[in-house]
């Protein structure tokens, strides 16, 4: 889901669109992920574990000062942090 | 015909090490935990009437693998290109395991698939035919599930028969459609109750304190077994020993073998039971959902949640969680962990906090809880001066949750016993005859009084070292180097000096704390030297003997309501403030220029 508005801007129309990271879901919710904008490592981590583009996540649980997000990816049971979260760019389905 | 070597390669945590002990019988350590095997375990093993090399590694997740584990078994595989592999992948991570099995078969190596907890993948739904797969795959599929030795090693010798390099040109998911079906998603209820900080931290710390109430709290089983051990020890054995008519083998069974092991084997009990409480806790999975819900105490102190796993195991033994620090992605945090866990009592400080909490509290349960509890703060306060500015990032699978194996739990279990009383037989009993014979014999090799023997003349300079504390005896200072050799040690040094503690409660404490916060065994020093550099292993082995001296003389002052403990408390806060800078500035010289550090 993008969160958009339209508005007019000098006689032209103009787009605003805000896409989520992982970091605006709530539990419950599913998302499939539009990009990783991560250090090289970690993405490689976060893809092993079955977070990558195109993948499709369900978020179980939030908990905690880091806003720690469990997430379902396929099979795997992740636990990541919210700064993770927030470099994991998403779209809710 | 040729040997079969196989490398044991899979994701954390898939049943690498568990497989790899049912085929050779031996002794991996596992865990139902990510990052358990630290290192390559090799043992041979007859297969099919073949000699057969298995080889454990450390579980990956991908050929790209950050962590120092996944770096060790990359490397391994690419020096050891000709042999086979054995993939190990639980049934319910098959779908994301396979793509790394099928790269390994791209480089022309020969598999076998092997799957492992089906029955949980079925119980929560899933499905899969590994005939299907198996057709498919190109490769031999097994099912690792109950099945004896016997068994698993015909079925092994069949499937080597077979093995190839597989079809390795199709996807993972072209492999697994129409004979693998995905468990269901969500948390179970059991999952939705450990997952909740509210329900799983409680839990925890009630655990342990009921824990420590059973092993330690006297009338209690783990203080009456203890008793028992003693009194056989005490009065069956020494009972024989009094009858020797030599006083010089009087003396070696008595003061150099008895008092000594004695002084150390009844602890084992206690020990067992603290041993017990760590390997259910890993073996249920709890200590993932832990991990978790710390991680927002642990970021405060500029680590992650993954340090439990270490910590925890520290409880345990500071070397064996020395080695576990590898699973850790960032260098600058298993560094920094590494210089926590000598904070935290291991098992074999144990015997030793015992024998001292007699000394300054009636009830020992409660000496000990105390000596735990500092362990443990002194550990979150060397976090919190090492702190940097940025907590690293948590990134962590949880591993499923079950019901511990009681059968496993109990071979874990004695095989840690047993590892416990090997040590004791051999590294601590070696040491006690050492020390009895150098306390029991004068330069001219008579039998002497201690206080005229070679230990004293050679440790007698030492016994300055606890004057400040009210023990300015050179057998204090002796018991407490030995503890360098193995922490067991100190208490069998004090037993056969003493037959106890006869210092006051004040001293008592302050060597505990002395203990407490020193450096920890040759084992886990050179556990750090493999970690971290033996430089860095030295440098924190100093820093903590240092720390621990001043630390305890500020206790012993403090006690005794000496205006000293002011100037030592003093003295202690001006270097801990001064090192803590000095650390900081090598820590911004070392972002500034990178290339003049190394490691």
């Amino acid at each position: 889901m993008f969160c958009t508005g339209d508005f007019w801007y000098k006689n032209r129309p103009l787009r605003i669109v805000y896409i989520m990271t992982m970091n605006d879901l709530r539990r419950g919710e599913r998302a499939v992920v539009l990009k990783v904008e991560l250090p090289v490592l970690l993405k490689e981590r976060l893809r092993s574990l079955g977070v990558f583009t195109g993948a499709k996540l369900t978020v179980l649980k939030v908990s905690g000062r880091k806003k720690i997000r469990l997430i379902q990816a396929g099979s795997a049971k992740v636990a990541l942090d919210g700064e993770t979260a927030s470099g994991i760019k998403v779209w809710t389905i | 015909m040729d040997d079969m070597r196989l490398l044991l390669v899979g994701h954390p945590n898939a049943g690498k090490s568990t497989l790899f002990n049912a085929l050779t019988g031996g002794h991996a350590k596992v865990g139902n935990w990510h990052g358990v095997t630290v290192g390559a375990l090799e043992k041979t093993a007859k297969i099919g009437g073949r000699d057969a090399v298995l080889i454990d590694l450390p579980g990956i997740y991908s050929l790209a693998g950050m962590s120092m584990e996944e770096k060790f078994t990359r490397d391994y595989l690419a020096a050891h290109e000709r042999d086979a592999v054995v993939f190990v992948s639980e049934c319910a991570g098959v779908e994301r395991s396979l793509p790394l099995f099928l790269a390994l078969l791209k480089k022309g190596r020969k598999g076998i698939l092997v799957l492992t907890k089906r029955r949980q993948f079925e119980r929560a739904g899933g499905k899969i035919d590994p005939a299907a797969l198996e057709k498919r795959l190109g490769a031999p599929v097994l099912i690792a599930e109950r099945k004896g030795r016997k068994a698993l090693k015909a079925e092994f010798a069949a499937a080597y028969e077979n093995i190839s390099a597989g079809t390795a040109a199709v996807s993972a998911e072209e492999l697994l459609h129409g004979c693998y079906r995905r468990e269901r998603e969500g948390l179970s209820r059991a999952d939705r109750l450990f997952c909740n900080g509210f329900f799983c931290i409680p839990v925890f710390l009630v655990a342990l304190f009921v824990t420590f109430f059973v092993t330690f709290a006297p009338r209690f089983p783990g203080d009456l077994l203890k008793s028992g051990i003693e009194a056989l020890f005490s009065e069956v054995f020494a009972g024989y020993a009094a009858k020797i008519p030599s006083p010089v083998i009087r003396s070696f069974v008595t003061d150099g073998i008895l008092n000594g092991l004695g002084g150390v084997l009844c602890f084992l009990p206690q020990i067992a039971m603290l041993f017990l409480v760590l390997t259910l806790m890993e073996e249920s999975g709890f200590l993932s959902r832990l991990a978790m819900l710390a991680d927002g105490f642990f970021s405060r102190l500029g680590l992650n949640g993954r340090a439990v796993f270490s910590l925890l195991m520290g409880f345990g033994c500071t070397a064996a969680a020395v080695l576990t620090t590898r699973g850790l992605d960032d260098r600058r945090i298993q560094r920094r962990v590494i210089l926590l866990l000598p904070y935290i009592p291991c098992s074999a400080k144990l015997p030793v906090f015992l024998t001292l909490a007699a000394s300054f509290f009636a009830n020992p349960f409660w000496g000990v809880v105390a000596l735990y509890s500092l362990g443990v703060a002194f550990s979150l306060f060397a976090a919190l001066l090492t702190r940097g500015k940025r907590s690293p990032a948590f990134v962590m699978e949880l591993a499923p949750l079950q019901a511990p194996d009681p059968i496993f739990t109990a071979k874990s279990l004695l095989f840690q016993l047993k590892q416990f009383i090997i040590k004791v037989a051999t590294v601590v009993l070696a040491f006690f005859l050492l020390s009895w014979l150098l306390s029991s014999f004068d330069l001219s090799f008579r039998f002497c009084a201690a206080e005229d023997s070679m230990l004293a003349g050679i440790c007698g300079g030492l016994k300055f070292l606890f004057a400040p504390i009210g023990m300015g005896d050179w057998k204090i200072a002796y018991a407490a180097i030995s503890g360098l050799i193995a922490k067991e040690n100190v208490a069998g040094a004090l037993n056969m000096f003493y037959g106890g503690f006869p210092y006051s409660a004040a001293s008592a404490f302050a060597f505990a704390v002395f203990l407490l916060a020193c450096s920890p065994c040759v084992s886990a020093i050179a556990a750090t030297a493999k970690e971290a550099g033996w430089k860095r292993a030295i440098l924190y082995a100093a820093l903590q003997t240092v720390g621990a001296l001043l630390g305890s003389y500020a206790v012993y002052f403090a006690l005794t309501g000496g205006a000293a403990a002011i100037v030592v408390l003093s003295v202690a806060v001006v270097i801990v403030i001064s090192g803590k800078k000095i650390f900081e500035r090598i820590r911004s010289r070392r972002a500034r220029h990178p290339e003049k550090f190394h490691g």
